[in-house]
């Protein structure tokens, strides 16, 4: 028995373990929550609903403003007279193309650096840490708004400057199991079978970090759109294009909480939260597959 | 040691050592400390010890799997530190481990084919040749050249499979030389005959240069013709297994030899003639190492290290005595 | 079967009453342990008895995964926490300490019964010295204070270590002084049984058999009756008084050592002495036994190792055969005990084993 146990290790029988995923609660409701903001965002522009930014009026001529949920706005109107509904379902869009986009590259540029600092070690190692500390060493939102400041306020400026602050992370992670990994016998045996590094490195290490990797990716979604929507809040985001933290910016300026206009403030919110957490409830369910705990 | 100078040695080991710590500070390892010693084409000689003796880190510097403090070792004539690029290659294709944990030795992710091909692709070995090559490797340990092996993952199989895989691989490209560092000693007893007996006919019918680095010492009387005995990073005894399984010459060995059991209760269980390993550290650069354990230390084994000097026909000891 | 009960002062005295014959200090019968996993029950132990006498030391012999560990961990109690015991009885001292509650058994564990695990680094805490996780063994015994102090003292000195050992971290000894310490950690409250798990495994051959001697002193010494879980059966030919053979979650062999090891009467014993390298017999040829032991999710019908027997007839796939005593002591589970001479022959040579 303990002959079969040792030899188990992580994800080797895919099929298996992808089965034992769908079926776990947290991976199935993460996933979910994804995929029907996934399907929002792609069909934005065919859901029935105005523009977004279109100042409207009432058939009388009058601004249709801060008018409450009915029948033609569903989620009501803002005092400027835009449709909520329809701000919140092209804020999705935005939402979720900055969290992938700054999830992909912080994921590839943390893993890279993680692979190479932790093989090759040395003062390659010493050199990619001392610039992670860098980015680490700097506060997260004052330096991407410095960044949006400088670079000017678009949404990819706001995705580079949450990529180079965010990359550490997923780094730090990527290298201490890299130096794990680098210790193995098959590792050595690939050497003493005249593998060279970079072989190593690609097909027996990256294979078996990419778990961890992705890992990341579903969390740096979160993390990415809240800093987001922070950003936006505060007024450093493209103002051409609808994000939720304009919304909130928006509602905050108008007042909206005095006035109690709950019906456009509460729904981007929820949904910042609910994309948040999907990362997280998927990365729970990762976490069982990763780190099985020694059930038997 | 005459016989075998005749012809070119194929491994060539002068005053080899690897220390590991700061030089300069008092902390120092001093893992392998000198060793000599020649093994012809087609010997398979025995390294025995305990661990902290050295055995696996010499069986990684003969791979080059480590780089040595001093000394040279000369493969087929030239110095493995000087290879680079395709002679590195080279040599990697004709020097080949086989590991002690087959549950390890193997990339989980990988099949049994993805495996062996590694080495293949490594050695540019042409796509349509590698099918053949794999078959006759998994042939050659007993195993079924047959593709529901090669699809097979590594926890799909059993320990036995595992290290015969390992051992296929190891193979594969016709090398001239294994290293293989305790190779049963994770499988269990009933499936250890085995892979011994592999070994045993590998051995026969390729004509292999190896060395089997084990703690074992029947393991090691049961495969290898020679063995050298090594105690705290040298050599103490080199010699035919047989003769000194018989009659020990070195203090260690006999201690080592005495305090081995067998599986038949009338035995000998006279207490063996060493003293007791408190865990202290004597100075190593002076004098036997061995001195502080050793039952006929005198004044001159604290004073002087003993070299090692022949005692019979390809039989040398490090011993200031004569036993 | 069940034993006369027995009183306790039979057992806390420790000399012997000429005469008078002493039931077994423990007493295995019938025992079944499963594991509930996730793809089936697993039966690990599966109707295993064996006795152990007073100051007897029994080695509990087998290969991975045959149940030696599970049933020892059965007797200490201590468990996975999947296991559950579903039949058989353990009787200590008489006492049925399977059916013993969570308090009962407290008092038996350590002070009756102890455990030296397979590693001695999984019994020592790494950041305690040796003298502290002494002293906190010796607490849970009620001993403080200054008997403490000269208890520990006489513990390292039962097992060869000097007092310098005290104020040591575990890191700092070899692996044969930590094995040491646990074997003095399961004396501390001068228990009657211990239970030793693959004790000199791990240890380089010179340090096992100092490690193995100490072992046979301290039986001899204190009158300690100690079951050695192990593979090897060099170390139980070495120092065990009895062997216990399992396969596959059943005992198939048990008996006086030099009765089991010179005439083997079951066909896996006799293989497994085959399989074994003699130093002092180098000649022969070591022969395995070839396939692998069976999935213990589903048993099957008949004898556990048929498949894997050169003797095997077709009883011996429909029946298991149960464990008989075929002479003093001496229990065998074959269909063929009666033939075991010529099968011994037979089993000498190596084409038997080949398939």
């Amino acid at each position: 028995m303990s002959e079969t146990v040792i030899a188990a290790p992580v994800r080797s029988d895919a099929v298996v373990s992808l089965g034992r995923q769908v079926r776990d609660p947290w991976f199935v409701a993460g996933a979910s929550i994804y995929l029907l903001f996934l399907m929002v965002a792609l069909f934005a522009d065919v859901i029935p609903s105005n523009p977004p930014k279109d100042i409207l009026f009432l058939a009388d001529g009058r601004l249709a403003a801060a008018l409450k949920p009915g029948w033609e706005f569903p989620l009501g109107t803002t005092t400027s007279g835009c449709d909520i509904f329809s701000q919140l379902v092209h804020g999705a869009r935005s939402a979720l193309v900055v969290g992938t986009s700054a999830a992909v590259v912080v994921v590839s540029v943390g893993t890279l650096v993680g692979l190479f600092a932790g093989y090759f070690g040395g003062w390659i190692d010493a050199l990619l840490m001392r610039l992670a500390d860098i980015a680490l060493g700097l506060p997260l939102l004052p330096s991407v708004i410095v960044l949006a400041a400088f670079l000017g306020p678009s949404t990819w400026n706001v995705v580079l400057a949450i990529s180079v602050l965010l990359w550490p992370n997923s780094a730090r992670i990527i290298r201490a199991q890299v130096m794990s990994l680098r210790e193995r016998a098959y590792i050595e045996a690939a050497r003493a079978a005249g593998s060279s590094d970079l072989s190593i490195l690609f097909r027996h290490i990256a294979p078996n970090i990419l778990p961890i990797a992705l890992l990341f990716g579903s969390i740096a979604v979160g993390w990415a759109i809240l800093t987001e929507a922070s950003v936006s809040f505060l007024g450093f985001s493209d103002p051409d294009t609808t994000t939720w933290g304009f919304m909130l910016q928006d509602a905050y300026v108008s007042q909206a909480l005095s006035r109690g206009l709950f019906n456009w403030f509460v729904p981007p919110g929820i949904c910042i939260v609910l994309l948040v957490s999907a990362g997280f409830f998927i990365s729970r369910g990762y976490e069982q597959l990763l780190f099985p705990r020694l059930r038997d | 040691m005459d016989a075998m100078t005749e012809i070119a040695p194929l491994i060539d080991v002068r005053g080899l050592a690897k220390y590991f710590g700061r030089p300069g500070s008092k902390a120092i390892t001093r893992a392998v400390d000198g060793l000599d010693f020649r093994l012809a084409r087609g010997e398979t000689v025995g390294l025995l010890g305990e661990s902290g003796s050295g055995k696996t880190t010499t069986g990684r510097l003969l791979l080059r799997l480590t780089e040595p403090s001093t000394g040279e070792i000369r493969f087929d004539g030239t110095d493995i530190a000087s290879f680079r690029g395709s002679a590195l290659r080279s040599f990697r294709a004709r020097a080949q481990l086989v590991f002690q944990n087959p549950f390890d030795a193997l990339d989980p992710r990988f099949t049994v084919r993805q495996s062996l091909a590694e080495p293949l692709r490594n050695a540019r070995v042409p796509k349509h040749q590698r099918e053949t090559s794999m078959r006759a490797a998994l042939d050659r340990v007993h195993l079924p050249g047959t593709e529901a092996t090669l699809e097979k993952y590594p926890h799909q199989m059993s320990g036995g499979q595992l290290q015969r895989v390992v051992l296929a691989r190891a193979l594969i490209l016709d090398p001239d030389f294994i290293v293989a560092d305790e190779p049963v000693s994770m499988l269990d007893v009933s499936v250890r005959a085995g892979i011994l007996n592999v070994l045993r006919e590998v051995r026969d019918a390729l004509r292999l240069t190896a060395i089997y680095i084990s703690h074992d010492v029947a393991l090691v009387r049961y495969v290898c013709a020679r063995t050298m005995v090594m105690y705290r990073g040298k050599i103490v005894e080199d010699g035919p297994t047989a003769e000194l399984v018989r009659s020990p010459r070195h203090p260690y060995t006999v201690a080592l030899i005495g305090a081995v059991p067998v599986p038949r209760v009338e035995q000998n269980r006279e207490p063996i003639p060493i003293r007791r390993s408190q865990g202290g550290r004597i100075d190593v650069t002076i004098g036997c190492r061995f001195r502080d354990r050793c039952l006929h230390a005198h004044d001159r084994c604290t004073a002087e290290e003993p070299t090692l000097r022949v005692v019979a026909r390809d039989h040398r000891t490090a011993c200031h005595l004569d036993l | 079967m069940t034993l006369p009960p027995v009183s306790q002062t039979d057992y806390i005295s420790r000399e012997t009453r000429p005469g008078y014959d002493v039931p077994p200090l423990l007493s295995v019968r019938d025992l079944r342990v499963s594991y509930r996993t996730a793809s089936g029950d697993v039966h690990a132990v599966d109707g295993v008895s064996f006795d152990v006498r007073q100051a007897e030391m029994v080695g509990l012999v087998g290969e991975s995964g045959c149940g030696k560990t599970t049933a020892a961990r059965a007797l200490t109690g201590v468990m996975a926490g999947n296991a559950r015991v579903t039949s058989g009885s353990i009787l200590f001292t008489g006492r049925d300490i399977l059916n013993y509650g969570v308090e009962e058994m407290r008092a038996v564990r350590w002070r009756e019964i102890s455990f030296v695990p397979q590693s001695a680094m999984n019994s020592l805490d790494p950041v305690y010295r040796v003298e502290q996780q002494m002293r906190e063994v010796l607490r849970r015994g009620g001993i403080r204070g200054r008997p403490a102090g000269e208890r520990t003292i006489e513990l390292l000195d039962m097992v060869g270590l000097g007092t310098d050992v005290l104020r040591l971290f575990p890191h700092q000894l070899s692996g044969g002084m930590r094995q040491r310490v646990a074997i003095a950690l399961a004396l501390a409250l001068d228990p009657l049984l211990v239970v030793a798990d693959e004790p000199v495994t791990a240890l380089d051959v010179i340090v096992q058999r100092e490690v193995l001697d100490t072992l046979r002193d301290l039986q001899k010494r204190l009158r300690l009756a100690v079951i050695m879980i192990t593979h090897d059966i060099s170390v139980v030919a070495y120092c065990c008084d009895s062997i216990v053979v399992m396969y596959a979650g059943q005992v198939v062999e048990s008996g006086p050592s030099a009765t089991v090891l010179g005439a083997p009467a079951h066909p896996y014993t006799m293989g497994l002495c085959n399989a074994f390298p003699d130093l002092e017999r180098a000649a022969d040829l070591l022969v395995p036994i070839q396939g692998s032991p069976p999935d213990l999710h589903d048993t099957p019908a008949g004898c556990r190792f048929a498949p894997r027997c050169p003797f095997a007839i077709d009883r011996c796939a429909q029946e298991i055969p149960p464990l008989m005593e075929t002479d003093a002591g001496h229990k065998v589970a074959c269909w063929r005990d009666t033939e075991a001479p010529i099968l011994r022959a037979r089993a000498t040579e190596a084409a038997t084993w080949m398939r």
